[in-house]
């Protein structure tokens, strides 16, 4: 195929593409009555959307050398609480709660990272016992603060704009730059996308893999205390969970991810995670105001979307699955 | 000729050796009455019945994230079927649905090429929420008649008879030799003529029966049907499977004896910690340590064997 | 004398009890080109994986120039100047030609961190015309290109440095014939440079035309260096295997010998990507011949016959009870087998056992009442397989690993044999195998012929087909070329010739 018929083929996939996105709004829109596409409304999805757009951008640089760790939602909430803990007992504000949210997710996914290597267990069962762990930390932290009659830390006031309008619209403009730059245009990106493509042939080529997983889990980290700070100054107070119910917080930004990762013959994939984001919590929206009840029906969507973008995300690969 | 010691079944005995010296101290007496004895065998039996079924998937290399919303599921549905069927039918019904959901998660693996734990994790979040729908969250009460399974001789029989039907499946025919190839290396066993996708999808309904057989001894023992019943219950099938020595990856390593030898760990550890009032915390911290740590040294154990054959 | 650029003192390398290099020594003169040989398993790969700096040695030194040379990672290497095109690596597929060829060594490239494509691209039109290769489009993805475009690729990522070693392990092979007579011309520059060039080919036509200078290696250890023109291809090869290489080695007699019967047919099957209307008539107690370039589609054919790869016109019908092959366990259940080309990706489980190997493709024949299969069973078969065939290795429960590759292709083969197969596919069989199994080997498909036996062997070695088959079939671009009968005038350069 020559270069030509190339860049037709894909700027006319993307023409496809955009249409096939817009219209279920248009459409849908005329059906609820106009509710869909008011100001009010675009805004409150996309804030709702903001946390798993940078927890998606956390897998950008975490999942795509291979790893799957379940462990990043147990490390949000931990996260969340330093970060709360920044800004009100140390008094730091919202700088402290980024600095707090930041460094706690830098320094655990640094500490899977080594751990992994250390014992060479498969990623995946290593994010069980380690969602196991981190959960146990928040809960003791909990514990704690009950027997000093208090709860976990809320923020109250304090720091509470990244989470809104339009503070969180400069994040998410400022992130997804940073996170097209640093995924495609930097020689971490590469490595770490030479790793994730073909790691064999990657290290063949010298691409050092230890460093290369230490960036990615720093990155990865950056993005993903990003999360957990928005996350905290949203609801103002996050509570530690138990029997790995931590996971069930992935799941927006994992059905992001792999429908992101479909996408991603037309459209760049940091790019493709803002929109299969905001897709994804449209649709919730749309249920919701459709009347649907939050928590039940609206719970078997969302596990139908992640099979879904699954199989979307696996249409071409031809080899084997575990 | 040398003998071999086999570090992946002397790791976990030694562990549990360990275990229960260390709950026979520090909980002294409390220990070894009839009510802790009682006890953990009722923690043992369910996680064995899920581990035989989990079993398969795992030894493929596979993971089954949804054991416990299937059970949850098919306890409802079962629970609910039952009232209107008569409640024998019960035992059976929760059987059939856990391994109708079983075949969903064996489709979307084999056919669809879905990664396991998406599709399983996927399952788990539909399959709860549809527990609550059906539900409308409250508690269902059943016929007490279903309370008798509760009792000894029945729960003994059915342990035994799952066991038994397990270790036959498992190690001594087709299914259970492919499975465990297919954990090996998948490709060699298309290329040997292998149904693997028919494997594949076998083994998630026979992991959904097995946990539908769990549903129903949950039921019994309750009572009824919970919204929130089976919850973390794969958790601990799987922490019973890879602390009592199956390889994470699967392989010719996996056996129905480990699976055992896990449960009871995995009851012994809960039940001591229990009763030496150990906060929940503690619990999940010491779970999840055990887990990294047991499936770290089990692969240090396997690697080293096979470095050993090769330098004889 | 010429000046020595390059000195090997010493090499060790011990995988396990294995020793895949042992006390190598060897000199790379200035301007020249060095030639290394041996057969599978003499510890070529090895050396080389250790001066392009992918593996680490366990002693002996390296000398660049004189100077100590110690490569901690493939790219101070390439820092060093010493090119490789390593034989079983390939490419990045989810990342462009350019990024690709520049992969670890992007820092160049950078404006305040981030990485100028343009620059990039336009640094990689510059190699290529330096060197006059084809030009392949530095954006395009490397996953979409052809197996000789990607071997191009690795060839200018070599080249991009300005090597003054060059290190070529089999890549002649890839390549078509235009693009080989511009590593020819490469070759010819870089030795007028006074740049040395170190190849591996299991040609020995083409490393004797090549070479200056020629290492011969066998069992991991050096057994001579020779001037080209003091040694003749029958020499080489008996400095290679150290003894005389019988004539019976492969077939005796030089006509095609097999009945009539017909008992299977392929009819005009194509795959819609590797190979089209491919017919081929496979004859009782026939032995037909495959061969052609590496992606001509002779191993996809393989795979095809067995029902492993779909097809998406023509039939395969066994004439037994006109059986269509749709899938492999309907062609295992109707007497055929397969040897895949990967030994240990493809064929063997190879952390497992050997009777868990053999078994695995008879358990339907081993099942008892209520499908039961005896563990007993499974060992007397394991027993057999290394009593029958002669396999070195302490007992059936042994783990493949533990095997050296001849005896594990024995296990491999011995699965099949086992099973009285009709109808035997048979890809490479000889593949990382020393001499003396490959001449079991070849004797045990001269019995399985004289019993009726059909055999399909797909192989890369042209002595091999043309020594054994009754019939060959040439492949070139996806489809048969040309169809020979076994016969005394059927040489190797008559195949070539159609091949390429």
């Amino acid at each position: 195929m020559t270069n030509k018929n190339e860049s037709k083929n894909q700027i006319f996939g993307r023409i496809r593409l955009a249409i096939l996105l817009i219209i279920p709004y248009i459409v849908l829109n005329m059906a609820t009555g106009g509710k869909i596409l008011t100001v009010n409304n675009l805004s409150s999805v996309f804030t709702s959307s903001v946390t798993a757009m940078f927890m998606s951008w956390c897998f950008c640089f975490l999942f795509t050398t291979g790893i799957t760790d379940l462990s990043v939602g147990a490390i949000l909430i931990l996260a969340g609480n330093v970060g709360g803990i920044f800004a009100v007992n140390f008094k730091l504000g919202t700088f402290g709660l980024l600095l707090g949210s930041i460094l706690t997710s830098v320094l655990l996914l640094l500490l899977n990272t080594v751990l992994r290597h250390l014992t060479k267990i498969p990623s995946w069962i290593f994010g069980l016992g380690a969602a196991m762990v981190y959960e146990a930390i928040g809960m003791y932290y909990g514990s704690y603060m009950i027997s000093k009659g208090r709860q976990v830390v809320s923020l109250g006031n304090t720091a509470r704009h990244i989470g809104r309008m339009p503070w969180n619209l400069v994040i998410v403009i400022v992130g997804f730059i940073a996170a097209y730059l640093l995924f495609n245009k930097t020689s971490v990106g590469y490595n770490i996308r030479a790793l994730g493509s073909n790691r064999k042939v990657a290290e063949m080529m010298g691409v050092n893999v230890q460093k290369t997983m230490i960036y990615s889990a720093i990155l990865g980290g950056i993005f993903l205390g990003i999360a957990g700070a928005v996350n905290e100054s949203y609801a103002s107070r996050v509570m530690p969970v138990t029997g790995l119910s931590s996971v069930a917080l992935i799941f927006t930004a994992l059905a992001g991810f792999l429908l992101a990762s479909s996408l991603g013959k037309y459209i760049n994939l940091t790019l493709a995670i803002v929109i299969g984001i905001f897709i994804i919590t449209s649709l919730f929206n749309v249920l919701t105001i459709v009347g649907v009840p939050s928590g039940t029906w609206q719970q078997t969507v969302m596990g139908l979307t992640v099979i879904i973008s699954g199989i979307a995300s696996q249409r071409k690969y031809k080899g084997v699955v575990k | 000729m040398k003998r071999k010691i086999n570090l992946e079944y002397v790791l976990p005995f030694g562990f549990l050796l360990l275990l229960f010296i260390i709950f026979s101290i520090i909980n002294g007496k409390a220990f070894f009455r009839m009510h802790n004895i009682k006890t953990i065998i009722d923690t043992m039996i369910p996680l064995c019945i899920g581990g035989y079924g989990m079993l398969f998937v795992i030894s493929q290399g596979s993971i089954d994230m949804s054991a416990g919303s299937n059970l949850a599921f098919s306890a409802t549905l079962g629970a609910i079927l039952a009232s209107k069927l008569g409640s024998i039918t019960i035992l059976p019904l929760c059987i059939l649905i856990g391994a109708a959901v079983g075949f969903v998660n064996g489709i979307l693996v084999s056919r669809f090429k879905v990664s396991s734990i998406m599709a399983t994790l996927a399952q788990l979040i539909v399959l709860r929420s549809l527990v609550v729908v059906l539900s409308k969250g409250n508690v269902i009460f059943v016929h007490p008649s279903i309370l008798k399974l509760n009792r000894w001789g029945a729960k003994g029989i059915i342990f035994i008879l799952a066991t038994i039907v397990a270790i036959y499946l498992f190690q001594y025919t087709k299914l259970g030799f492919s499975s465990r190839s297919v954990g090996e290396n998948e490709i060699v066993c298309n290329y040997v003529g292998l149904k693997t996708k028919w494997i594949k999808t076998i083994a998630y309904i026979i992991a959904g029966a097995f946990a539908g057989l769990a549903a129903v001894l949950s039921v019994s023992r309750i009572g009824g049907v919970d919204p929130n019943m089976g919850q973390a219950f794969e958790l601990q099938v799987m922490l019973a499977v890879f602390v009592g020595g199956v390889p994470v990856n699967g392989g010719s390593k996996s056996s129905i004896v480990k699976i055992i030898i896990g449960a009871l760990l995995f009851s012994i550890l809960q039940s001591g910690l229990v009763l030496s009032n150990a906060k929940s915390e503690t619990v999940e911290l010491i779970q999840g340590l055990m887990l990294i740590i047991m499936v770290a040294a089990i692969l240090k154990a396997n690697k080293m064997s096979t470095v050993k054959t090769m330098n004889e | 004398m010429k000046d020595i650029l390059f000195k090997v003192q010493n090499m060790n390398k011990s995988f396990g009890i294995t020793r895949a290099n042992h006390n190598v020594s060897m000199e790379i003169k200035r301007g020249e080109v060095h030639g290394l040989i041996g057969e599978n398993g003499s510890g070529k790969s090895t050396l080389i994986s250790m001066i392009s700096g992918m593996a680490e040695r366990d002693s002996g030194e390296l000398f660049l120039n004189g100077k100590p040379y110690e490569p901690v990672s493939p790219l101070t290497a390439l820092e060093s100047h010493i090119g490789t095109v390593v034989q079983e690596l390939g490419l990045v597929d989810g990342l462009s030609v350019a990024a690709n060829i520049f992969l670890g060594r992007m820092d160049r490239f950078k404006k305040l961190n981030i990485i100028d494509n343009a620059a990039l691209y336009n640094e990689v039109e510059e190699i290529y015309k330096k060197w006059n290769l084809p030009r392949i489009n530095p954006r395009t993805l490397a996953g979409t290109l052809t197996v000789e475009q990607k071997k191009i690729v690795e060839l200018t990522r070599a080249l991009s440095i300005d090597p003054d070693i060059l290190i070529l392990d089999e890549i002649t092979a890839a390549l078509s014939y235009n693009t080989r007579k511009i590593l020819f011309d490469i070759i010819d520059e870089l030795k007028a440079k006074g740049k040395s060039i170190l190849i591996v080919t299991h040609d020995i036509e083409e490393l004797l035309d090549l070479s200056d200078e020629i290492t011969i290696l066998r069992d991991g250890e050096k057994v001579a260096t020779k001037r080209a023109d003091e040694l003749t291809e029958s020499s080489l090869k008996k400095l290679m295997v150290g003894r005389e290489i019988e004539g019976d080695y492969y077939r005796a007699d030089n006509e095609d010998d097999y009945k009539d019967e017909v008992v299977l047919k392929i009819n005009n099957i194509s795959d819609g990507e590797n190979f089209n209307e491919v017919s081929i008539d496979l004859h009782k107690g026939e032995i037909v011949g495959l061969c052609g370039l590496s992606d001509a589609g002779i191993h996809e054919v393989a795979e095809a016959v067995f029902g492993v790869r779909p097809i998406v016109s023509g039939e395969i019908t066994l004439a037994n009870g006109n059986r269509k092959i749709e899938s492999a366990s309907i062609a295992m259940a109707y007497g055929m087998g397969y040897v895949p080309k990967d030994r240990d990706k493809q064929a063997l489980m190879v952390s497992d056992s050997i009777e868990n190997n053999v078994t695995l493709s008879m358990l339907d024949d081993l099942k008892g009442p209520l499908g039961f299969i005896s563990p007993g069973k499974i060992t007397d078969v394991g027993k057999r397989v290394i009593k029958d065939y002669k396999v070195i290795a302490v007992n059936e429960k042994m783990p493949l690993a533990s095997l050296s590759g001849g005896n594990r292709q024995k296990v491999n083969l011995g699965r099949w044999l086992l099973q009285n197969k009709d109808i035997l596919i048979l890809d490479s069989p000889t593949r990382g195998v020393d001499v003396g199994v490959k001449a079991y080997i070849y004797d045990i498909m001269k019995q399985l012929k004289k019993k009726g036996v059909s055999i399909l062997l797909v192989s890369d070695e042209l002595p091999e087909v043309i020594g054994l088959s009754d019939t060959v079939y040439v492949f070139k671009n996806s489809k048969i070329e040309k169809k020979f009968r076994r016969s005394e005038e059927l040489t190797e350069e008559k195949i070539i010739e159609v091949m390429l």
